[in-house]
């Protein structure tokens, strides 16, 4: 092993790799930053360039340009409302309201040490546990997963405020816009109405960034010019240890969730995320306060995010199984250099596998460096007057919307839901339950429709194995808790909404 | 007696409406279903079925809760930020609803960078922006910095209209 690990130094040490891992985790965060540029289109413009480097080099930087892409969504999220990744949609939740209320700095502060903190940890259990979670992993079929995110959706009730019912008539409109385009078992059309562009679905990226962004451009033109210069200044300081240690215990279970989940393959940082923000809201003592800029929510949400990155490449190195998107144009990248990831890999290219695990743990450390240098340089943008930083950001999403399929039919519906984002604000209908419905919907439905076509029309499947019956438990727990807490509502509460307000 | 909360009794009403015409109209018209299903659930109308039926109970308890407000319902009126007048909002978000969508029609005929040169300079107008250097600048050069950077670094052609050839 020793003599492994030797090699392994020898393969890392050279100046290609380490200006590979630096070069990767910039043009990460940068294109995460940008609304439009997701992290997936980052590591496929990057792919070309790998070609001619050796295997270890172009693996480093293609897994840089993955961390940075995580961490770099979260950015824009926090300044300008507009999420550069879905993932990062939840960290809107409470960064923006942050932002708002002056303390942009602290939150990107916080997201940055939460994602330097969560992908440390993902990269410590994937090598030490690569093993063991790709085992439990594999015991995920497609009625565990739906168990998953029937649990993972819970949290609607927790973004929903204090009107319920306007949050699941949110996550209702956002599940059935997630049923737009081909069936995926018969490969009928699903309100298609015969516009080809609508058979592959609505993409992630328009709606989230028109049902963020837009209203917030659309709300401005109703405020008085005076009030809005300074709103998102960066006059707040930058996060204390305080801050960091009052959130410790959710990055640390974020990262967790983000572990255990990122292994799973085909789940990606979305659901941890959201998982992770909503089990950061239950537990908290100030639960009130998530959703109007709550600095733990910021920390949760990115924690769950970056906990998938180092996790997702457990089933990619120890059975050959991409875990998302990403993970597959890295299997590619592996190919294109003659190696194939999987258990013969761990015996025939040991000394490589090492080099990669050497260069991630790398990666964290210039996440650190190139987050704390955006921060002091991109969050200018938060500086400026809202008159000129809105329009701006409109022309930032038209071209973002555009260049996800290089079409204009995305950018048509990036501003419809900008309308109907627009329409839900003003008529308080809370937006964070149609994005979480929208996001997950297309998993929970493929899953259960799966597991049903596995088990002949058998409903008993759902509670075949003791993962489905945790993940039904819990759950149950959650909505009980839900129950319970609403009849128990304080009947001062309408003093602490006010004072909130 | 509390008052009827006429803002939930609309939307309510509308939401039962909405799915109500999803049910019995956009969904016999909207989803092929093939010939023969054997288990229901796994037809592709089955679960936009269901989340319509969730839609329309939902929109059945807000609208219950117009008609009987709790206590605490009653109380959480908004506590309203500082806006303009109602016919000066009306108008500015007319004209930038407006100018969104003509953006997006003339991206075709003129192109991306000039339309959005155009759309820049009205809505920071709209916005109260007079300064017409500063102005001018941030219209001009952060269209044609997006053109250069997604052109010719992220490699996605941009349309441009009149200005392809």
């Amino acid at each position: 092993m020793f003599e492994n690990i030797a090699d392994a130094f020898v393969l890392f040490l050279n100046w290609e790799n380490i200006v590979a891992v630096f070069a990767g985790v910039l043009i990460g965060t940068v294109t995460g930053a940008i609304p439009g540029m997701t992290t997936p289109m980052g590591v496929a413009l990057v792919l070309p360039f790998t070609f001619a480097m050796n295997p270890v080099t172009g693996i480093l930087l293609l897994l840089g340009v993955y961390k940075g892409g995580l961490y770099g969504g979260s950015i824009t999220a926090i300044l300008i409302k507009a999420p550069g990744t879905p993932a990062a949609a939840c960290t809107v939740l409470d960064g923006f309201p942050l932002s708002q209320k002056g303390d942009a700095r602290k939150a990107l502060d916080i997201a940055l040490y939460a994602s330097v903190f969560a992908d440390f940890m993902s990269n410590l259990s994937l090598i030490l546990m690569a093993g063991f979670l790709a085992s439990f992993a594999l015991k995920f079929g497609p009625p565990e997963f739906f168990t998953l995110i029937i649990f993972a959706l819970t949290i609607i009730a927790g973004v929903s405020g204090d009107r319920l019912a306007m949050g699941v008539v949110s996550a209702c409109l956002g599940l059935i816009l997630a049923t737009v385009g081909l069936d995926i078992i018969y490969g009928t059309e699903r309100f298609v109405f015969n516009e080809y562009e609508l058979m592959a679905g609505l993409n992630f990226i328009p709606v989230l960034i028109g049902l963020f962004a837009l209203p917030e451009i659309l709300n401005h033109f109703t405020r008085p010019q005076t009030d809005d210069l300074e709103a998102n200044s960066l006059n707040g300081g930058p996060a204390t240890f305080a801050d960091f240690k009052r959130c410790f215990k959710s990055i640390f279970r974020g990262s967790v969730i983000g572990v255990v989940l990122g292994a799973i393959p085909g789940i990606g940082g979305a659901p941890a995320a959201f998982l992770s923000y909503s089990e950061a809201k239950r537990t908290s003592k100030n639960p009130q306060n998530f959703g109007k800029g709550e600095l733990e929510g910021v920390a949760a949400a990115e924690a769950g995010n970056n906990g998938v990155a180092g996790a997702t490449m457990i089933p990619l190195l120890a059975l050959g199984v991409p875990g998302d998107v990403i993970t597959a144009v890295i299997l590619g990248a592996f190919m294109i250099h003659g190696l194939t990831p999987g258990p013969i890999m761990f015996q025939n290219n040991i000394d490589m596998i090492y080099a990669i695990f050497m260069g991630i743990m790398l990666s964290s450390a210039y996440l650190f460096i190139i987050g704390k240098l955006s921060i002091k340089y991109i969050s200018k943008i938060a500086d400026v007057p809202n008159r000129i930083l809105y329009p701006v950001v409109l022309v930032l999403c038209t071209y973002g919307a555009y260049a996800v399929n290089n079409s204009l039919f995305d950018v048509l519906v990036m501003l419809l839901m900008g309308l109907i984002g627009f329409a839900m604000v003003r008529l308080n209908i809370p937006t964070a339950p149609f994005l979480i419905a929208f996001v997950l919907g297309p998993l929970l439905e493929d899953n259960f429709r799966q597991s049903l076509l596995l088990s002949g029309g058998e409903i008993g499947i759902f509670y075949r194995s003791p993962i489905c019956m945790v993940f039904w438990a819990l759950t149950a727990l959650t909505l009980g808790m839900l129950v319970r807490s609403y009849f128990k509502k304080p009947a001062s509460q309408s003093e602490t909404k006010t004072a909130t307000s | 007696m509390r008052e009827i909360r006429i803002q939930d009794v609309l939307i309510g009403g509308s939401v039962v409406a909405l799915a109500l015409i999803g049910i019995l109209v956009i969904i016999p018209s909207g989803i092929v279903s093939p010939g023969a299903v054997e288990i229901e659930a796994l037809s592709p109308a089955f679960w936009p079925q269901v989340v319509l039926i969730g839609l329309a109970i939902a929109g059945g308890i807000i609208l219950f809760q117009g008609f009987f407000p709790s206590a605490t319902d009653c109380q959480d009126d908004d506590i309203s930020e500082p806006t303009l007048a109602l016919p000066v909002v009306i108008a500015k978000l007319i004209i930038a609803v407006t100018v969104l969508f003509s953006f997006y029609y003339a991206i075709d005929y003129v192109g991306i960078v000039l339309s959005s040169i155009v759309t820049l300079i009205i809505l920071m107008l709209l916005g109260g922006e007079r300064r017409p250097i500063l102005l001018s600048l941030v219209a001009v050069i952060l269209p044609v910095l997006l053109f250069y950077f997604f052109t010719y670094v992220a490699n996605v052609p941009l349309p441009l209209g009149l200005f392809e050839s």
